[in-house]
């Protein structure tokens, strides 16, 4: 036997170990992939067109038809849903992010304290949502502690009911998500702040640049890619993100949310109406996260540092 | 700290200490309903809704031990949804980060003619806003019936989220000169991997793992869905606040959302730095 077809072999077998090798590490990954993403997401808009009642199964666009039917109808809970969920992101992203990114920077500024801070303010981000709303539901009850703060105030008895009137509920959830929300933004700010090259920062300290434009026209654009994707990411979870309505009052209340009011039909056992509103909404969704994307992309041009 | 707060000009000095007034209030609205839960945790029921506000007459630290046996949800008690949180936390997190490992190491070492697209896919289905793929899972998981605790693993053996862009990154700055010295004496591609590549990505798998668990522990949107029979402590919160409104007894409540949440801070204040950095991490690229 000669000593080429020895090698030849001997490097064949590695190649075909090497080939077994990258398939096992990825399969359990590229089979759940193609499972809970693949299937899944080709189930969801067969779903979408499917329509079972007790006659048989047909396909159309009856699932939509009724959707668009029952989102002009006043007293449906659909566009009540839509302007909620577009209020859920006007606080938690469009006012939320702005002043993560303040409280970001002055904790950068090393307000007395600011090691602290930092720390309860994160707090809020890895303790369950489940238990934040429990004790914020203790603290409103009708009797509890803010109605008495309030009472004592104002000398008068406040007995409001914060979650359970519809004045008010949306309301204080809203406020919930703005209070609660600081968290991890704020430590992505402050990370994406600190690893900023300190010599920029000293030399428009010498220069006497004062604190707003230093946050305005150096520390801005300079994280801006931080801040691009974390509005990216918010923008594509506009629609799924629910909010913590579960939690609340399980979309009583006026406090519907197209992400709640989807997860409340499979509830009740409904699928295929569901997975038409879902469709919908992706089909909306996907550019406007494109049109964020770019647009935030252009603003500034990557900055080299 | 101070040294360099006085130094600093006039007005910064106004603006900071205004800053540091209102973030004082806000640090305070945060930790001020913790404290008022302790106090709260170890009063009788009545004392609790008498005085909203006064301190416990007599401190019972028995209502902890009540708690394990009065908080119940089905037939499931305190004990028995610390267990499934810990399975599914620790599990979940097994798989979810061995998984990703797994995938992200191969498409970072081993280019192939796959491995770039795999890339390309995982970031586009990050960012691709799809709403209403829960009808179809929801579906999937019951007519597989992985709605149980070690069923539902599957839906967390995913190897291309989060997980895989941190580990990617990671895998593709590991110097590959011990791999390679490995291969020459020999060792086949799974040594190379347990023996040489894994000890060195210890740091980074344990600080996913660590923001995994957190993640997990936390959820009650999949137990809720999926796990109804074996509840776990979050979900366990949640559904006994429901039932409360007819069996009252709320200092045990309060026993318990702190019990739930002692884990988490131990776990923070052990990990404070490793946690705050990788949250940073994991939203660096994209």
């Amino acid at each position: 036997m000669s000593g080429e077809k020895v090698k030849s072999n001997f490097f064949r077998s590695r190649k075909i170990r090497r080939g077994i090798f990258i398939g096992a590490m990825l399969s359990i990954g590229l089979i759940q992939f193609a499972i809970f993403w693949v299937y899944v997401n080709v189930d969801s808009i067969l779903l979408a067109f499917k329509l079972t009642t007790r006659t048989g199964v047909s396909w159309g666009l009856d699932n939509f038809k009724r959707f668009f039917h029952e989102f002009r109808m006043p007293d449906m809970e659909l566009s009540l849903a839509l302007t909620n969920t577009f209020l859920l992101f006007l606080v938690g992203t469009v006012i939320g992010l702005p002043v993560s990114l303040l409280f970001a920077y002055y904790l950068y500024k090393k307000v007395p304290c600011s090691k602290f801070f930092r720390v309860v303010f994160f707090l809020p981000s890895i303790i369950s949502a489940a238990v934040l709303v429990a004790l914020f539901k203790y603290l409103l009850a009708v009797e509890g502690p803010v109605n008495t703060i309030l009472s004592a105030l104002t000398g008068r008895d406040v007995s409001l009911e914060w979650l359970t009137d519809e004045k008010y509920s949306m309301g204080t959830i809203l406020f919930y998500v703005f209070w609660t929300g600081f968290g991890s933004n704020i430590v992505l700010l402050t990370g994406a702040i600190h690893r900023l090259p300190t010599d920029v920062l000293e030399y428009a300290k010498l220069d006497g640049v004062k604190m707003t434009r230093e946050l305005v026209q150096i520390i801005i654009p300079m994280i801006w890619p931080t801040l691009s994707t974390l509005l990216v990411f918010a923008t594509a979870g506009l629609f799924t993100n629910s909010g913590p309505i579960l939690l609340f009052t399980e979309g009583q209340y006026k406090t519907m949310t197209i992400g709640y009011f989807i997860f409340n039909e499979v509830q009740s056992n409904s699928y295929e109406y569901p997975a038409a509103i879902g469709l919908v909404f992706t089909v909306i969704g996907f550019p406007l996260v494109m049109i964020v994307k770019g647009v935030l992309g252009k603003i500034f041009e990557d900055v080299e540092y | 700290m101070l040294k360099s707060f006085i130094k600093r000009p006039r007005t910064e000095k106004i603006v900071l200490s205004l800053v540091f007034v209102f973030f004082f209030v806000y640090a305070v609205t945060i930790i001020l309903p913790f404290v008022w839960a302790f106090l709260s945790s170890l009063k009788t029921d009545d004392e609790y809704y008498e005085k909203v506000f006064a301190l416990p007459k007599q401190w019972l630290f028995s209502n902890y031990i009540t708690a394990f046996r009065e908080f119940k949800i089905g037939a499931t008690s305190m004990l028995g949804m610390i267990g499934n949180s810990l399975w599914l936390t620790f599990a979940g997190t097994f798989v979810a980060v061995m998984v990703s490992s797994a995938t992200a190491y191969i498409v970072a070492k081993y280019p192939f003619w796959g491995s770039k697209i795999i890339y390309r896919i995982a970031i586009f289905t990050m960012i691709i806003p799809i709403v209403g793929n829960l009808p179809a899972t929801y579906k999937l998981v019951m007519q597989l019936q992985l709605n149980n605790p070690v069923g539902i693993l599957a839906l967390y053996a995913g190897g291309f989220g989060f997980n895989f862009i941190i580990l990617h990154g990671f895998y593709r700055s590991v110097s590959w000169t011990y791999a390679e010295a490995g291969f020459i004496d020999g060792a086949s591609d799974w040594k190379v991997y347990w023996r040489i590549i894994l000890p060195q990505a210890l740091p980074a798998i344990v600080s996913i793992s660590i923001l995994s668990c957190i993640g997990i522990w936390n959820d009650y949107y999949t137990p809720f869905l999926y796990l109804k029979n074996s509840p776990t402590l979050a979900l366990g919160i949640y559904r006994f606040d429901i039932i409360q409104t007819y069996r009252s007894n709320v200092p045990i409540y309060y026993c318990a959302i702190l019990l739930s949440v002692l884990p988490i801070l131990i776990v923070f204040c052990c990990f404070q730095n490793t946690i705050m950095e990788n949250t940073v991490a994991g939203g660096l690229k994209g």
